[in-house]
């Protein structure tokens, strides 16, 4: 065994140490870089691996007074609980179902950025993407009280609409239908967050060599054509990067803006695992292990899906995108 | 190569900076109390109060306020604020404040949905100081208000701030003397000029309810000549036409007969009246007010116009109370189910909640205490809730009839106190309100004649409302019962409301037995009938 290492060493040894002494080489003289990486690091380390450290408060009967390493070990009580709550079937489907709607509308920034990028005035073009980006900016809570002021039947626009085409009375209240609560969420995220998601594409493409299109129009190819033979090929492996991405988050449906559109009358589509886990866990209840124990389960499905994601798509392009 | 250094410095001055920038969002609200402890620091002379307290919309200053210099002249302390946002978002801020570790306030104040089991676990894990002896010493105005209670009233709030194993005290109540709020929270109210134009009755039934309904949507009861009428409002709370059928309190759900508990919620009557307002929703008689907020706007119609028929709902949230058309409104008197049974008000005990805490770092408790018991003085009481004398409100020299019917000598001149202003604290301070502290309703011209018309119509009324022999609301449940209650009941909350908005949007039908037998199978998963036999126990042994 000692003699095995020793033979590594000896084999690795003058590598080693020349990498070694190359990366104090490089350290001492880029040393205002590194420097400059720690503002990154930090707060990573600060916000993202240091909370992680918390985790096992999913497996604890955390009591505030005891602290995260001395509330007493429960093992998978919490975990038991969640898969055992009669709730839990619907709100998981929910979830996965408004998640695979998500999914559907993944191409839509991408075909907005092709549009962009085929606009001629490049003027137009600048004023159209800024005015798309606009609504990113809007904070979800303002976001929702649009959505409630445009579709009120009674004072919304659709409403008003509705009677200066010859409607009588009221219109049906959407926000309150469980089987529209969907629609309005995936729409309205779509509404929100096309433009924003245009920008990689968008540079991506800028990135497209003018030879390429000239080859092209000079084998005679229409500008369709281009697109889907030019442009869309090179930005391929970012669209496969971000599809790999959005696998990772499927599970993780953004809680604020379910948990502010949501009623009484819309629950039985509107709760998802989100707003459930506030619910129970930190809004009235406090249970922050509960709480934990489910973001823990939800974490574990992802990373699952994003790894069947990533390995398809080293599959498919053998090894050319993949994200680990 | 001195360039290079300074370009060194300057780099490294750069870079710490930024790096200061981006962790400095890591304070939190101890930032706040810290300062504020920093104060009494350097004031010897001058002893200081920290006061956490949920931010309250319509307080434009806390320190440049009349209240507070009225509370910092009689405890001779300065008062410091630490504000926590709104009061349901309070309890996650202090929650997650106790779990950091962070300094906490001397005292909290307005924390209304504290429960007595959180507040008991706060207390046991030594969060907040166990106030018994406190009172004893310093608590006069407290004791003196509780000692004016009648014995039973007096018991139930000791029951309820006292820590049922131990006799601990970790928190003081706001407690209303006077019978109104919660009779005001289910009610229904019908414009009486429609009925007039239509020539109809107030309906007294569930049909007739039904008959009205239809006429309020299709005969143009308002004389405008537009379709423009919405029947009937109700907020998702749904809970006032269900009363028609069965006796059910959305907040406790749980009935009892001959002294056997039962879930009002799989019964027949609830099914019935689950099917009746689906009926009603499918023919766009009953619109539910998604969101809440919307309610005020659609009730004042467009300022002389009304369109709504009845609204069920608070006129003291739910409407603009100087609003002309609130004068076509009367109360509807509960309604009768299709057999001709009465129906019922939801029969709640006066107002209790728990509003004020000591906590361990509080380093002065006499003073801390002698705060929560000014809290109790009537003249604080009066200006927390009306303002200054002689500014906000004048002393009437006779006692006149209040909105609740009790007698009262304020009368209110400025009604401004309503919206933002800088006299009150906004949140509920731990107090005893008496007929006394309540406007007399000669002075409400100015809040709204007609708001306050109803109101006072609407207990005069309630008075003689049927409204069960027993309810499950005053059951002592120890620790351990609680705490199942809390977590069985909030499964069972989301449970019943899924399944509504279920039957309603049509997915699932009432009247089906196997849709019907679904809701019941996943009620009963929930641990309804755990929950119906704590209940049980609790009725046996009281």
């Amino acid at each position: 065994m000692a003699s095995e290492s020793k033979t590594k060493n000896l084999e690795n040894g003058p590598g080693s140490k020349t990498k070694f002494a190359m990366f104090k080489r490089h350290f001492l003289r880029d040393r205002q870089l590194y420097l400059l990486i720690i503002i990154g690091i930090a707060p990573f380390i600060l916000f993202h691996y240091g909370p992680m450290y918390g985790v096992q408060i999913a497996f604890r009967d955390y009591r505030i007074a005891d602290g995260i390493t001395g509330s007493e070990w429960v093992g998978l009580k919490w975990f038991k609980e969640f898969l055992t709550d009669p709730n839990f079937k619907r709100i998981f489907l929910n979830t996965l179902v408004i998640s695979l709607y998500s999914l559907v509308t993944f191409p839509l920034p991408i075909i907005l950025a092709l549009m962009f990028n085929s606009m001629r005035s490049r003027k137009y073009r600048k004023a159209a993407q800024t005015i798309a980006y606009m609504p990113h900016f809007i904070s979800i809570t303002v976001f929702v009280g649009i959505i409630n002021l445009i579709f009120s039947p009674t004072t919304g626009l659709y409403g008003n609409l509705f009677r200066l085409f010859g409607g009588e009375g009221y219109p049906t209240d959407f926000r309150g239908l469980a089987t529209s609560f969907r629609h309005i969420y995936i729409w309205s995220g779509v509404w929100q967050g096309v433009g924003w998601q245009t920008i990689l594409y968008t540079s991506a493409l800028s990135a497209v060599s003018n030879e390429l299109h000239e080859a092209a129009c000079l084998d005679g190819a229409s500008r369709f054509k281009r697109i889907l033979h030019v442009d869309l090929p090179a930005i391929m492996p970012t669209i496969a990067i971000m599809l790999i991405l959005r696998m990772g988050g499927l599970i993780s449906v953004g809680f604020e803006k379910a948990y502010l559109l949501q009623s009484p009358l819309n629950l039985s589509t509107s709760e998802l695992i989100s707003t459930y886990v506030y619910k129970r866990g930190l809004s009235d209840f406090r249970r922050f292990s509960y709480g934990t124990a489910v973001s823990l389960f939800n974490t574990a499905i992802n990373i699952t899906l994003m790894l069947i994601a990533n390995y398809t798509s080293k599959k498919v392009t053998e090894g050319e995108i993949s994200v680990v | 190569m001195k360039k290079a250094k300074t370009k060194q410095i300057m780099s490294l001055l750069i870079a710490a900076v930024m790096m200061l920038g981006v962790l400095a969002g890591c304070g939190s609200s101890t930032d706040q109390s810290s300062s504020a402890s920093s104060g009494s620091a350097g004031a010897d002379e001058e002893k200081v109060l920290t006061v956490g307290i949920p931010q309250s919309a319509v307080v434009t200053d806390y320190y440049n306020n009349s209240f507070t210099r009225y509370i910092q002249d009689k405890l001779g302390a300065k008062i410091e604020f630490v504000l926590f946002s709104n009061a349901s978002e309070a309890m996650n801020q202090l929650a997650l404040a106790c779990a950091a570790g962070d300094e906490l306030p001397d005292v909290l104040v307005g924390f209304s949905n504290m429960s007595g089991s959180l507040m008991y676990e706060y207390g046991r894990d030594g969060f907040f100081l166990p106030l018994n002896d406190l009172i004893e010493q310093y608590g006069t105005e407290f004791k003196a208000h509780m000692d004016a209670l009648p014995q039973d009233e007096y018991d139930r709030v000791m029951d309820f701030i006292t820590k049922p194993d131990d006799g601990v005290i970790y928190g003081l109540p706001t407690y209303s003397a006077v019978t109104i709020s919660d009779y005001m929270q289910n009610q229904m109210y019908i414009n009486r000029q429609w009925l007039n134009n239509l020539g109809m009755e107030a309906p007294k039934t569930i049909d007739d309810l039904y008959d009205v309904l239809v006429a309020f949507r299709d005969e143009d009861p308002n004389n405008n000549g537009r379709a423009d009428e919405l029947p009937m409002l109700s907020p998702a709370i749904y809970y006032y036409v269900i009363n028609a059928f069965v006796y059910t309190d959305a907040s406790y759900p749980y009935n009892i007969t001959d002294g056997k508990v039962w879930a009002p919620q799989v019964s027949d009557e609830y099914r019935q009246a689950l099917a009746y307002l689906c009926k009603l929703y499918d023919e766009k008689l009953i619109k539910f007010d998604i969101p809440a907020a919307d309610a005020k706007s659609t009730i004042s119609g467009d300022g002389t116009t009304a369109k709504v028929g009845i609204w069920c709902g608070n006129p003291q949230t739910d409407t603009n109370h100087s609003c002309e058309v609130l004068d076509q409104y009367d109360v509807l008197e509960p309604l009768a189910d299709a057999t001709g049974k009465g129906g019922f008000v939801v029969n709640r005990p006066r107002d209790l909640l728990i509003t004020g805490h000591i906590t361990r770092d509080c380093e002065d408790t006499e003073l801390a205490m002698r705060f929560l018991d000014l809290c109790y003085e009537d003249g604080a009481v009066t200006r927390r809730r009306h303002g200054e004398e002689g500014t906000n409100w004048v002393w009437s020299e006779v006692e006149e009839p209040n909105i609740f019917g009790g007698m009262s000598h304020i009368n209110i001149i400025d009604s401004d106190l309503f919206n933002s202003n800088n006299v009150t604290w906004g949140s509920l301070l731990p107090s005893v309100y008496t007929d006394l502290n309540y406007l007399t309703i000669a002075s409400t011209s100015g809040i709204g004649k007609e708001y306050a018309r109803m109101l006072h119509a609407q207990t005069e009324l309630t008075k003689t409302w049927p409204t069960p022999e027993e309810t499950i609301v005053n059951l002592k449940l120890d620790l351990g019962e609680r705490a199942e209650r809390e977590n069985i009941s909030g499964k069972m909350s989301t449970t019943s409301s899924q399944y509504f908005g279920l039957f309603l949007s049509g997915q699932l039908d009432p009247e089906n037995d196997s849709d019907w037998g679904r809701y019941v199978a996943d009620m009963e998963a929930c641990g309804m009938n755990d929950l119906i036999a704590i209940y049980q126990a609790a009725y046996d042994r009281r």
